[in-house]
């Protein structure tokens, strides 16, 4: 790491993990989520150069949620790969699905792959890659009161989906 | 009073669990669920739904994805800079049973003459100087595809 700039390859090595649990849980699937981490990758090594030291992760959840939200659009003109809203196509494989627990966390990911990518964005990066309201408004370049309102609607329509799954 | 204060912005509930108001308006808040057994019951529901994100349980990739980006995505893998490999999809792939990759490379060289094509000038007149001759006819004639052939062949051919 040279003056706080990390090499590509420490960020592949050190935050990888952390960028690869965001993406999993924006693409609901492990595949999606391989594709979004190496595109994310790839955006990091161009941007490196212009990396300011600072919150490295919240630079890196801007990357991914940009390579998500490009992903989404592209899938939207292409109306045949839209992203799956059967719920039996996003569970994640589990070895354990018998297990509760293993099961609750499918389910919640089921429901979060069912939101709108305009709530499951700022929820994933809120309550998965724990960042502040100001740093998801400047990742998504929307107003503080946009993100509030939408983290709280997302909220609230996973609480409902996870209801209609429960039924 | 068990009704929501009129004109009380819910989505402040979200930000008063996040720690995200100011002061002021976090106090404004309290009062408003103090009054309200409405909010209490959205705030809870707000608080169970956040609480459920966080205790997911960590995710990680497949075994060797990091080993795959770190060999396409570096030079010395290969890839150049700018090149997407799709890794997911790759891995979802079928894996090409060798002899089978064997057989259509025969197969192919055997349609397009290549295997029988000596790599050294055996045969008279020597292949390489017969495409050129071709090649420097064809620029005379104006033939624009078999001006190609000398370019492309010689290259590969040369003693």
């Amino acid at each position: 790491m040279a003056d706080g700039i990390p090499t590509w390859e420490e960020v592949a090595r050190d935050h990888g993990g952390f960028l690869y649990r965001v993406a999993y849980r924006l693409a609901g699937n492990h595949d999606d989520a391989q594709d979004l981490v190496q595109e994310a990758l790839l955006r990091v090594r161009k941007g490196l150069e212009r990396y300011e030291p600072g919150s490295l992760e919240g630079w890196l959840a801007r990357i991914v949620t940009n390579v998500f939200l490009d992903d989404v659009r592209r899938k939207q003109r292409r109306p045949a790969d839209a992203l799956p809203d059967d719920p039996d196509r996003v569970l994640p494989e589990s070895p354990s699905a018998e297990d509760a627990s293993a099961e609750l966390s499918a389910e919640i990911q089921a429901a979060l792959a069912s939101l709108p990518a305009e709530f499951r964005v700022p929820v994933v990066l809120c309550d998965v890659a724990d960042q502040s309201y100001e740093q998801i408004a400047d990742a998504l370049d929307v107003p503080l009161g946009t993100v509030r309102s939408r983290i709280h609607r997302g909220r609230r329509l996973l609480r409902e989906a996870l209801k209609d799954l429960e039924q | 009073m068990t009704q929501r204060p009129s004109g009380f912005d819910e989505s402040m509930l979200s930000a008063f669990v996040d720690d995200e108001l100011d002061a002021a308006t976090r106090a404004e808040v309290e009062t408003a669920l103090a009054e309200s057994a409405e909010l209490r019951e959205v705030l809870e529901e707000v608080r169970d739904t956040r609480r459920a994100l966080r205790d997911l349980p960590d995710v990680t990739a497949p075994p060797g994805f990091w080993d795959r980006v770190l060999a396409t995505s570096t030079p010395a893998g290969g890839t150049s800079e700018g090149t997407v490999v799709p890794l997911a999809a790759a891995g979802r792939r079928r894996p090409v049973n060798r002899w089978s990759a064997l057989a259509g490379a025969a197969a192919a060289a055997a349609v397009l003459g290549v295997a029988v094509i000596p790599r050294q000038q055996s045969v008279d007149p020597g292949l390489a100087e017969l495409t050129q001759t071709h090649s420097e006819r064809a620029s005379l004639d104006n033939d624009v595809v078999s001006n190609l052939a000398g370019v492309v062949v010689s290259q590969d051919l040369a003693p």
